[in-house]
């Protein structure tokens, strides 16, 4: 041991003081030759990607979604659509459509794939003036609203604390990247690229089978899964909603009184103030399908959620034919081909229960 | 604002292209100060308040004390400064976790007690730049540095951007020197500090964020008993984590500094290149920890006045039991801690009894040291980053006891993760007796070309901007 430098008991040594010294000289001329090379090397990659057919790919997450959460601030008083949700109301409502059938209405998407969007609602009701219109995708096990890890208390507490005008520059320039470099996508990252050569041998990755444009849409495209990984996909979905379902605490008969009273505040005061808030429940297909069903009963649960919610209008996809005919492959989601038909189909179910969610 | 953000890519071009063209170094001064203020509010406006206040105080307590003939007034003065600065960290950093601690107590005692929720967001750097005050007025106040005479001076002190949030803790006795005559900044200079801000972000965006955070959170995030290798994985993983991470934010720190004329000290010296804790702890964080020996331990020591073993260990618990709590306000890291206190004093008790044998002269030992102390580090880091102790326990257990969890890793974290590890672990041993200088210099300039290039490119295509730094929590 005593040759060893650990000889003195004193916690730590002088070395505190001592900096960095410049090592040697025409580091300046090595950085510039090897910006030169690394840019050489990106031109041909972004090139590489663009020939294979590659699109932008909008990475998600905090940032993006608290640029679209300015907008309910900003458009709060005009008669604006606001879609709220997971990645199911992402893939199956088109924006593009919506936009097109109720042009110079603001519409955008508060959705956050893998979280229960109720915070959001509540937010809206309690911290904006938003009198617009809110089309939320609902399920019986979202009735829950204590903050939790699939919960969107976080995310807007963030909104909250941290969106200011350094993250809103930062967002802007990046959003402006990924829209124009397509290496910036997570897709063709180093981690991906030896993804892709473990798996196939191939040194470029394919495009990607999802993805998720400027307005937060995601475009499932699923005629490139194979039935293999559709199969694991949908297996994973019932097992995250089955554990979910456990775990969560809308089976417990107060914390669903507690969640209902939540919701229903929220939407009151949003429709107190002219707004209106449309709950959608939105298709699933076996197996999930057949575990919402086990777990949430639809007359013990949803059917109570129309009588106690004053929501303008509450739809359950079941009571629409129209609705019931699209394929859902994964068990969760529709196909990107599908989704302008599905938008059109469920918003004539909409006026159908007696709303127009034109500017009034 | 972090570094490895777009935003902050922007504020560089803006403070490095004014500040080259002042000409003033009193307005060069004022410059840089502003600009500090404006990376500080890019995160909290608000809590540029608390940087004011700090600097206000301790500015004034200072002078006040330099003033003073009586000691009394001295102490009062420096009560002052101690009283408002650690009232400003324990309120906003400890708040909760001293609230939390005393209704755990009252329950004990049988009384329910149910405050008001605590929602206090914690201020960033708090702890960094509430200790660098502190070592000013404590330095004063001991007669080892005359109070500065420029606000402007001591405010920039207080809150120069590059190491403002998360260190290296700088002296004002090593930086207020730097800022009385016009710093000189040539190409050498620059080029070395651009050099050390690449290498620096590398470890970060790279190594701790591309390659072991994945790992690290699969396995910390998981439920239950986890299949040894994954857990290993997962550890091994955090340790290289938490150093590329920190020791990557300190060398964009040192980096950006050198580009403005100003040297901050080292803060990591190899720390996996240590033989034995106390070796460990002299390489590791040094800014912080030669804080704490010279500002707790060495004032503890000396109130003693005898080197028993006694004595040793109160110091040693004392101080890593603080050192614990400053890396977060709960009891995980207290006791973590108290662990590496535990350690170190088992180490000193062993030096005191075996020490002298010769066998220990055989080279040989210096690197079984090196594995042990590695490994109890290893240990002591599921209490650093496990979520609680029982999370903490199970990953411990999952080395004990079998379990059916699938979850593995999957060959591409394997082959991204074993790489760096070696490299790091090969490179500290490299780095262990020479410096880093010695060894970039004579680097041929194709060699120099090659290597940024690659670190340039795995920079860009690991793709994971915007990723907090772990210490930024500190």
């Amino acid at each position: 041991m005593k040759n060893s430098s650990t000889s003195s008991s004193d916690l730590a040594h002088s070395a505190g003081d001592d900096a960095f010294q410049p090592a040697g000289s025409r580091w300046i001329t090595s950085l510039v030759l090897a910006l030169v090379c690394t840019m050489v090397a990106l031109i041909a990659y972004e090139a590489s990607l663009r020939a294979s057919g590659a699109q932008p790919n909008f990475r998600d997450n905090q940032a993006r979604w608290s640029s679209i959460r300015d907008k309910a601030d900003r458009d709060a008083a005009t008669d604006s659509i606001a879609l709220l949700g997971a990645s199911r109301i992402r893939a199956a409502i088109s924006l593009n459509t919506l936009e097109a059938r109720y042009p110079g209405q603001s519409v955008y998407s508060l959705a956050y794939a893998g979280r229960n969007p109720c915070a959001v609602l509540i937010d809206l009701a309690e911290t904006t003036e938003f009198r617009g219109v809110v089309l939320m995708s609902m399920n019986s096990n979202w009735v829950d609203c204590r903050p939790g890890p699939f919960q969107m208390h976080r995310t807007v507490a963030r909104y909250h604390q941290e969106w200011n005008w350094a993250r809103k520059i930062d967002s802007w320039v990046s959003e402006r990247v990924t829209q124009n470099l397509l290496f910036t996508d997570e897709h063709y990252s180093i981690r991906h690229l030896i993804a892709t050569v473990l798996k196939t041998g191939h040194p470029l990755p394919e495009t990607p089978h999802t993805i998720t444009r400027k307005n937060r849409q995601i475009e499932f495209d699923f005629s490139r899964f194979n039935e293999d990984e559709l199969a694991l996909v949908r297996s994973r979905s019932r097992h995250a909603f089955n554990s979910r379902a456990e775990l969560g605490g809308s089976k417990n008969p107060d914390l669903w009184e507690a969640g209902l009273v939540q919701l229903s505040e929220a939407i009151e005061t949003i429709t107190a103030r002219g707004g209106r808030v449309v709950l959608l429940r939105l298709p699933t297909s076996d197996p999930l399908k057949l575990a919402e069903e086990t777990h949430f009963p639809r007359e013990q649960y949803w059917d109570e959620l129309s009588v106690r919610l004053p929501a303008t209008a509450i739809l359950h996809y079941a009571d629409y034919p129209a609705l019931t005919q699209y394929d859902i492959p994964d068990g969760n989601h529709l196909d990107y081909r599908n989704a302008p038909d599905f938008t059109a189909d469920i918003l004539e179910a909409i006026e159908e229960a007696g709303l127009e969610l034109k500017r009034r | 604002m972090l570094f490895n953000s777009y935003i902050f890519a922007l504020f560089a071009i803006v403070v490095f292209g004014l500040y080259f063209a002042i000409n003033d170094w009193a307005w060069r001064k004022r410059f840089l100060l502003v600009m500090s203020y404006l990376f500080y509010g890019a995160w909290n406006l608000p809590y540029l308040v608390l940087i004011w206040f700090s600097t206000g105080l301790d500015y004034f307590a200072a002078q006040r004390m330099a003033r003073a003939n009586r000691k009394s007034t001295k102490i009062s003065f420096l009560a002052i400064s101690l009283i408002g600065n650690l009232g400003v960290l324990s309120y906003f950093k400890y708040g909760n976790f001293l609230l939390d601690s005393f209704i755990s107590v009252a329950a004990v005692a049988g009384i329910e007690y149910e405050p008001m929720p605590w929602s206090i967001l914690l201020p960033v750097g708090i702890s960094f730049y509430t200790f660098q005050t502190l070592s000013y007025t404590l330095d004063v106040y001991r007669g080892r540095l005359k109070p500065s005479e420029s606000l402007t001076d001591f405010a920039l002190f207080v809150t120069f951007f590059p190491q403002l949030v998360a260190g290296p803790i700088v002296r004002a006795r090593s930086f207020l020197p730097q800022l009385l005559e016009p710093l000189r900044v040539n190409s050498e200079k620059i080029g070395w500090g651009l050099i050390l801000f690449v290498l620096g972000l590398f470890q970060k965006v790279v190594i701790a964020d591309g390659i072991m955070a994945p790992v690290v959170n699969s396995v910390f995030a998981a439920e239950g008993y986890l299949p040894t290798f994954t857990v290993l994985a997962g550890m091994v993983g955090f340790t290289i984590q938490m150093y590329c991470d920190f020791s990557g934010y300190s060398m964009m720190a040192i980096g950006l500094a050198l580009c403005l004329g100003f040297k901050l000290p080292r803060n990591f010296r190899a720390p996996f290149s240590a033989v034995g804790y106390q070796d460990f702890w002299r390489r590791w964080h040094i800014s912080l920890s030669t804080f704490f020996r010279d500002y707790l331990y060495a004032p503890i020591r000396r109130q003693a006045k005898s080197r028993t073993l006694t004595n040793i260990l109160i110091a040693q618990f004392f101080t890593f039991f603080v050192i614990g709590l400053w890396h977060g306000a709960s009891w995980n890291f207290a006791l973590w801690g108290v662990f590496n206190a535990v350690i170190i004093v088992i180490e000193i008790g062993l030096q005191r009894l075996i020490g002298h044998w010769k066998v220990w002269k055989l080279w040989f030992w210096k690197y079984v040291f090196n594995a042990v102390g590695y490994v109890l580090f290893l240990f002591s880091i599921l209490l650093f980053r496990a979520a609680d102790f029982e999370r903490a326990s199970d990953l411990f257990m999952s080395f004990l006891l079998p379990t059916d969890n699938p979850l593995r890793l999957t060959p591409v974290d394997w082959v991204l993760l074993i790489p760096p590890v070696i490299a790091v672990f090969f490179l500290h041993h490299i780095l262990r007796d020479r410096s880093f200088e010695t060894i970039a210099r004579a680097t041929p300039i194709s060699l120099r070309v090659c290597a940024l290039t690659s670190m340039l490119l795995a920079i860009i295509l690991f793709g994971q901007p915007n990723e907090e730094f772990i210490y930024f929590q500190f």
